[in-house]
């Protein structure tokens, strides 16, 4: 029962107010300093809300996840990634790839805690994306916006997260995002001149920590948070260069250099020897390579859209600029912080003149765009006019209406959908099959369920396995670790790579190997025919193994023979009397008559020069072109090295027929039907207005192959 | 009564507030309004990587294999249908493949042998097959392209049927 206390008369009320009056205005005070913290850092607990709310979306899902489909490509190298940290194998150390440790860590961490399979992968790989995403996103905003009130901060989040920022799980923000951070941060703590040592110490050791983390995390985002300091540093001398300013920035240059050093030496110690600079030397080579390697072209209608935002962005530059040139308001500090976001947004168009396709278009597009709204809503100046606040605003949302629209996963019919199916599921709906985790469509799940049994059954858990030419969800399904210091193939481009993964395969010698044959199993890599991609790592395989299991039509189960390997034999014989050379717009025609019939592989041993411009773009597509006896014709992609003697490798008939050279009879290796070559060149297509012409191909040799067993 | 300074002063306080409000309101609500009425991401809207062949699976009785077929064309480019055949009933072993553009048929062709080998016995037997034909006198326009098996003695049997858009 509850008494209601009628307050009491009899007290006298001068005797209350002393007790109540301090207790009540402490409340107040306190509520109000609560209330003004939280306002004034709302994009932080903003930041928290959104993190939340990821993580209960998509944690809510119980497993077996839906997935229906593997992604064989991408997924296999982030599955592959899973198993070898779960035996403390690491990139950086143990392994090259175009990511770091940091990014294995990340991606790694919630599914070994959880339970490793397909299920608990699929599970976190959003929220582990987001939740890089998020906190980097307000990091960025609170750097950037920190002069401006909280809303606005918390507006750039939002529009960021919800509108613009890509998302994809192949290409996870964090590679592009934390270089944009570390270019915030590289703005505001540059030092003004006169800096005392101290000052300039602790901004050089974040410095330096920024850009050796992001080496950690890629070599891309190493490469970017480099180049952003180089930016910083570059638009401040511009506007900033008499002698006591130079003096600051030498100094504050060299105690960067010094305290990377020092990183650098750290990670070294990590990753093998204080003096071994394997990690630093492979991080180069990965993005060197890249380029030439691993290419892909503007397809025509993008070109348009991205010149449109190239144009819209510039113009906001441009129009900052115009309003500010003559108001004596903006600081030398100001200017300088524009024409750094300027110059970092620039060299941010460079993943895409290397990769311009739809998804790595955005990427490259984004931190361009998150610094053109930055500018507008007041990045260089102090409190912006509410008039300029709100014409900022509206602008942003004028060209956010035309441009762009939410992600689908802040889409209020989503967020409200009844979601029960998926998050208490009891078995895989009909038509799908469950499978570590997973549910998984007929034939997914019976190419996971045959090559995983038998790999169970035929291998210990020590043991690694072979894979060729990507596909390591099925080491991943087996819990076996796959074989090779490069952890994809496709990435050994270059003398370097190919050595180190050659010899890492010499060394580990996996009893056991899958071969998925294209095109039935396996897809070209950015349209290049695995074979002539890799011949080398193809080669390997092909003398060391032979088909043992076939577990679908074109996917091969193949078992190490070491006598087949010392039986194998390759010979090569040259057919071009003499060197060949034309200009790079040239198309070279090569002795086809004397390439004859007996034969399985051509190698054109080729010097194609560009001029040094290629590496500020992109070099040309390289394309053999093949007559054969019946009038069919076959253009094939190739590539080469730029200024630097390469051999080109092609298999002139049906991709599929390669996987019979690893039967165990040799007889069987050219059982199809091989129409007589009439006619070869080689040429080259600038296949967008980024591929830049050679200015000389050489050809100097060009030799048939051929296999047998002595 | 308040005087007429005061009233001035209110409502300059007042209009102080309405600016304040502004841009945030502005913000906001526009970032609502598009969350809720906001077309495609722009990411979905660039262009994508579209391929002018599409690879069509052929999975039923009496063939199964897969079909390379062009979904556009210009006047008088040359075009190319690849396909193959696994497995096939004896009446389908010596059959004749035509492509036709609607109603007209384009060009056709023999089947040619190939076998992938297994490790596990025997190996799969495949037909391969490839029709070449050039877009002549074919105005612009969508047309349904049909590829059709013709068993020797046996009924023609319409194998795909795609679309190809021709463009200028």
């Amino acid at each position: 029962m509850t008494v209601k206390q009628k307050p009491d008369e009899t007290q006298p009320q001068a005797s209350v107010e002393p007790a109540s009056a301090p207790r009540q205005l402490f409340s107040l005070n306190y509520a109000r300093r609560l209330a003004q913290i939280l306002l004034a850092h709302a994009d932080f607990f903003v930041m928290l809300l959104l993190m939340a709310f990821v993580a209960h979306y998509y944690l809510v899902q119980k497993l077996p996840l839906f997935v229906r489909e593997i992604e064989f490509f991408d997924n296999s190298w982030e599955l592959d990634l899973i198993t070898k940290a779960h035996r403390g194998i690491w990139l950086g150390r143990d392994l090259i790839f175009t990511r770091g440790p940091l990014f294995q860590w990340l991606l790694c961490w919630a599914p070994l805690r959880h339970g490793m399979s397909l299920g608990s992968f699929y599970l976190y790989v959003w929220v582990t994306h987001y939740w890089t995403t998020i906190p980097v996103l307000y990091g960025t905003g609170a750097l950037l916006l920190n002069r401006q009130p909280s809303w606005v901060r918390v507006f750039y989040l939002l529009l960021l997260l919800i509108f613009w920022v890509p998302t994809h799980w192949i290409i996870f923000n964090i590679k592009v995002l934390f270089p944009l951070c570390s270019f915030a941060v590289f703005l505001r703590t540059f030092p003004d001149p006169g800096k005392s040592f101290s000052s300039l110490s602790w901004r050089a050791a974040t410095a330096a920590s920024l850009i050796a983390t992001a080496f950690l995390l890629s070599d891309d985002s190493g490469h970017y948070s480099a180049a952003a300091f180089a930016a910083v540093l570059a638009a401040f001398l511009f506007y900033e260069h008499s002698f006591f300013a130079l003096r600051t920035a030498a100094k504050y240059v060299t105690l960067t250099g010094a305290f990377l050093a020092v990183w650098v030496l750290a990670v070294n110690w990590a990753t093998g020897r204080l003096t071994d600079f394997h990690f630093w030397r492979a991080a180069y080579e990965v993005a060197a390579q890249y380029r030439w390697a691993q290419n892909m072209r503007m397809q025509p209608p993008m070109t348009p859209v991205f010149w449109l935002a190239v144009g819209l962005n510039l113009l906001i530059f441009v129009g900052h600029w115009f309003v500010y040139r003559k108001k004596p308001g903006l600081s030398v500090r100001a200017r300088a912080s524009r024409l750094a976001m300027l110059g970092f947004a620039l060299i941010g168009v460079q993943l895409i003149l290397v990769c311009a396709e739809q998804l790595h278009v955005a990427t490259g597009l984004f931190p361009w765009i998150a610094l053109s709204c930055a500018l507008l809503l007041g990045a260089t100046e102090d409190r912006l006019s509410v008039l300029r606040l709100t014409v900022s605003v509206a602008l942003i949302l004028v060209l956010t209406a035309g441009f762009s629209g939410p992600n689908h996963l802040f889409i209020p019919r989503n967020v409200l959908q009844d979601r029960s199916a998926i998050t208490n599921p009891h078995s895989c709906p009909l038509g799908l099959h469950e499978i570590d985790g997973v549910c998984l469509k007929t034939n997914n799940f019976i190419q996971l369920q045959t090559v995983r049994d038998f790999l169970v059954q035929h291998t210990s858990d020590s043991d690694s396995i072979g894979i060729f030419p990507y596909q390591s969800v099925y080491a991943f399904v087996a819990r076996r670790n796959v074989a090779g210091e490069l952890v994809q193939h496709y990435i050994s481009a270059g003398d370097y790579l190919n050595r180190r993964q050659m010899e890492s395969l010499e060394q580990a010698r996996p009893p056991w190997a899958i071969y998925a044959a294209e095109p039935w199993q396996s897809d070209p890599c950015n349209g290049l025919a695995n074979f002539t991609r890799t011949p080398y790592i193809w080669l390997y395989w092909q003398r060391w193994y032979r088909d043992d299991f076939d577990a679908l039509p074109g996917l091969l189960v193949l078992r190490r023979d070491e006598e087949r390997g010392k039986r194998w034999q390759m010979i090569s014989t040259s057919v071009l009397p003499h060197a060949v050379q034309g200009t790079g717009n040239e198309e070279l025609v090569l002795p086809a008559d004397s390439l004859g019939d007996d034969l399985d592989f051509i190698k054109i041993d080729v010097s194609v020069e560009y001029p040094f411009w290629w590496k500020l773009l992109r070099p040309s597509s390289l394309v053999v072109k093949m007559r054969f006896a019946g009038g069919e014709e076959k253009a094939v992609n190739v590539i080469a090295q730029p200024n630097h003697p390469y051999e080109i490798w092609i298999y002139p008939w049906e991709q599929a027929q390669l996987a019979n050279y690893f039967s165990a009879s040799p007889k069987q290796w050219r059982s199809a039907v091989r129409p007589r070559i009439q006619s070869l060149s080689l040429l080259s297509q600038p296949r967008d207005w980024i591929a830049v012409q050679p200015s000389r191909i050489k050809i100097q040799d060009v030799q048939t192959v051929k296999l047998s067993e002595q | 009564m308040t005087s007429g300074i005061e009233t001035a002063a209110g409502h300059g306080r007042n209009s102080k507030l309405h600016q304040l409000w502004l841009a945030p309101l502005l913000a906001f609500a526009g970032l609502a309004i598009l969350l809720f009425f906001g077309h495609e991401n722009w990411v979905y809207t660039l262009p994508a990587y579209e391929p002018d062949v599409q690879m069509l699976i052929v999975n039923g009785n009496p063939l199964h294999g897969q079909i390379q077929v062009p979904v556009a064309a210009k006047p008088g480019a040359h075009l190319k249908v690849t396909g193959w055949f696994g497995e096939l009933a004896p009446a389908f072993q010596s059959q004749k493949i035509v492509v036709y553009l609607d109603d007209r048929p384009m060009a056709e062709t023999n089947l040619a042998e190939s076998t992938l080998l297994g490790a596990n016995g025997g190996g799969t037997h495949i037909k391969n097959w490839q029709v070449d034909f050039f877009m002549k006198d074919i105005p612009l326009g969508v047309y349904t392209l049909t590829v059709q098996s013709v068993p020797e003695g046996h009924d023609p049997v319409i194998v795909s049927q795609s679309v190809l858009s021709v463009t200028p």
